[in-house]
């Protein structure tokens, strides 16, 4: 009896044991997925130059199917009775038509840029932009017949913001979102810059999944810098410093002061870092504080380009050298993020003022901060140094629904800077056509470039060695190339 | 300790008999309107498999077709979703319920999926009803007409006044359910909407 009731697990004993056994497991995971990083962080190429990427992010699912439009007379017939006079771009015989873009390469169509966006047709034209058409989430190449048959398995929960958010940034559709991969870089590449006085991944927009990682901790700025104490500045401040100083016993709040104390001297010292570019004036090129779309419509305060200049400003400190007031960094990681882009209704204001309404005002103000961006960079002699990408949560339905456009799958991207080998088109143009190669069924394109292919591109030219890879992109062997040639 | 075994044993039985009772596949619960609902094709990729995968004939499957390889009907009825007034030949049975009460059901059967299957179902509305008439993996009927639950000749879950609904899908387990409400236009004033 004595024997039995020793061995007897009791519910509540289970259950405790199940719940350390639980926590072990998870602490030994997150310890080899630590180890993993930091050898493979060790052996990675030794680093001393500067570069920084730049995600900007267009919430709530861009529709891509009117920032780049066939102009192909056929192709554009096609287009232009799918999308209805409610959607369709003009290619001819309307104040505001398409701008047609001369890409060096040919891949049988030619394209033109929505006409809000005038500035990325000028980049475009200088090689600084390239399109990257039809990328999206995928576990595996997938065609439609594929998914039809629904083998291999597709990304979960498609056409859901919040999941296809998470997916876009973490690229790893199939597993918990642990971490981004912004955030993998940014442990991979952590150890070319011990000492740092900022975090490697800085963010504009508050917390996301891409900068997430498991040992470097994203850092928040806002449009005019470190967040400040409100009313704690001078002999209030010093002696704020002085008592998050005194030691104390207790590990907990010993551990409080400390990250107070740390927030307080990193803000500081980022907010001098940051003063000798605080004029507005200091661009050659202004970044817009207001935006009006060149087809029409209102001006509007552009929290983009805000987001921009402030990625901007951190740039120049960042690869400015310790000795001159700056951080000294080699590698940065930056995030920003501007919403308004699920437009199921009012995407454009009617029948035949297609150019004009909400995506147009959208699109300007994307086309604008990112070429007031780019002057920034060229001004500060980075520009082969900075490369700037675009990413949202999927496309839009390519028919119109009377009013705008549903959620879709693959859409088309921007990447931005000095080192692009811009002036091409990279990935395939979709089929445009329901029930076509590349639909679902109701004009959702199924992505022919994944977002691992497009991201592992990037990271790539980044820093990351081919042999880490792996690492920071698991799937990316599933793929016929991890490198599509774009940077 | 064998009193206790018996105990369970009869308690699963009674179980089983229940959900046997409740969720045959072999005998789903029409959904009211799904007459005309096309007959199945090839099923949502990640569902196909699922009659074979658990011994179940072809024909077990509900006359649902949840990826609507009726791919015209689906893109006319999207192009035809928002502003179109629906012609009256969807208008469904009317009903006594309010149509609030409507959405909640809905909104109430897109939830106990999504906590079937781990996740809310997606897609457009005809890949949604389908998955929520049962074509899913373990061909689970969710939809109610005793809730007024209706659909449509081209497999579309409707509203009180015969319009489809529109699904925002915010995450997997946020579904904005919206109906056009009485002027029958999505995105107008009198619009109604549950998450």
């Amino acid at each position: 009896m004595n024997d039995k009731s020793i061995s007897v697990l009791t519910r509540r004993r289970f259950i405790r044991q199940a719940a350390c056994a639980a926590l072990g497991t998870a602490a030994l995971t997150d310890a080899i997925t630590n180890l993993r990083f930091i050898n493979a962080a060790s052996a990675q190429s030794a680093i001393s130059d500067y570069k920084a990427l730049v995600c900007i992010f267009l919430s709530g699912g861009n529709d891509s199917n009117n920032l780049i439009i066939p102009t192909i007379q056929s192709e554009y017939d096609n287009y232009a009775s799918i999308r209805t006079n409610v959607l369709a771009i003009p290619i001819s015989g309307a104040p505001y038509v398409a701008i047609p873009l001369s890409p060096l390469n040919s891949d049988g169509h030619n394209y033109g840029l929505h006409p809000a966006c005038p500035e990325l047709a000028t980049l475009f034209g200088e090689g600084k932009l390239a399109p990257m058409f039809n990328t999206g989430t995928l576990l595996y190449p997938l065609t439609r017949a594929q998914y039809k048959a629904g083998n291999p398995v597709q990304p979960p929960q498609l056409f859901s913001h919040s999941d296809q958010v998470t997916q876009w940034q973490t690229s790893l559709p199939d597993r918990p979102p642990l971490t981004g991969w912004g955030g993998r870089c940014a442990d991979l590449l952590n150890s070319v810059q011990p000492g740092a006085p900022i975090s490697l991944a800085v963010t504009l927009a508050g917390a996301n999944t891409f900068e997430v990682g498991s040992i470097v901790s994203q850092y928040s700025v806002t449009t005019s810098g470190a967040i400040n104490l409100s009313g704690v500045s001078g002999a209030r401040l010093q002696a704020l410093s002085n008592i998050l100083g005194v030691p104390s016993q207790n590990l907990q709040v010993q551990a409080y002061a400390g990250v107070g104390a740390h927030a307080l001297q990193t803000g500081g010292l980022l907010n001098s870092a940051i003063a000798p570019t605080a004029a507005a004036n200091y661009w050659n090129v202004p970044f817009p504080t207001t935006v009006t779309s060149p087809t029409g419509g209102t001006a509007f305060n552009s929290y983009l380009a805000s987001q921009l200049r402030m990625i901007a400003r951190l740039i120049e400190a960042g690869n400015r050298s310790a000795a001159n007031g700056g951080f000294g960094m080699r590698r940065q990681i930056f995030f920003c993020q501007v919403g308004g882009y699920d437009l199921h209704s009012g995407q454009t204001p009617g029948p035949g003022q297609t150019a004009v309404g909400s995506h147009a005002n959208l699109l300007a103000e994307l086309s604008q901060g990112m070429f007031a961006f780019q002057r920034a960079m060229e001004q500060l002699g980075l520009s082969n140094k900075v490369t700037t990408f675009t990413a949202s949560d999927f496309g839009r339905t390519f028919p119109c629904n009377g009013d705008g456009t549903d959620h879709g799958w693959g859409s088309h991207h921007l990447v931005l800077g000095g080192a692009v080998k811009g002036q091409r088109t990279y990935g395939t143009f979709p089929t445009l056509a329901v029930n076509g190669p590349d639909d679902t069924n109701t004009g959702r394109w199924i992505p022919t470039t994944a977002v691992d292919q497009y991201f592992a591109t990037l990271a790539t030219w980044f820093g990351v060695d081919n042999s880490n890879l792996a690492t920071v992109f698991p799937n990316i062997g599933r793929f016929a190339t991890s490198n599509l040639g774009f940077v | 300790m064998k009193k206790i075994l018996g105990v369970i044993l009869v308690l699963l039985a009674v179980a089983a008999l229940w959900f046997l009772h409740h969720f045959n596949p072999k005998n789903p619960v029409p959904p009211s309107g799904s007459a005309a609902i096309p007959s199945p094709s090839t099923g949502q990729p990640g569902n196909s498999a699922s009659s074979a995968s658990q011994g179940l004939p072809a024909s077990a499957v509900p006359a649902i077709d949840a990826n609507p390889a009726s791919e015209p009907a689906a893109a006319s009825n999207l192009a035809a979703r928002a502003g179109a007034v629906q012609p009256e030949a969807e208008t469904v049975p009317p009903l006594d319920m309010p149509p609030e009460i409507v959405l909640q059901n809905v909104r109430r059967a897109i939830t106990q999926y999504g906590a079937t299957f781990g996740g809310n179902p997606v897609g457009t509305n005809p890949e949604i009803t389908a998955a929520l008439a049962g074509h899913n993996p373990k061909q689970i009927n969710f939809i109610s007409p005793e809730a007024g639950m209706h659909i449509n000749n081209s497999g579309e879950l409707v509203d009180t006044w015969g319009t489809p609904l529109f699904f925002h899908q915010l995450s997997g387990s946020d579904t904005e359910v919206r109906s056009a409400g009485p002027d029958r236009k999505m995105w107008t004033p009198d619009d109604l909407a549950t998450r």
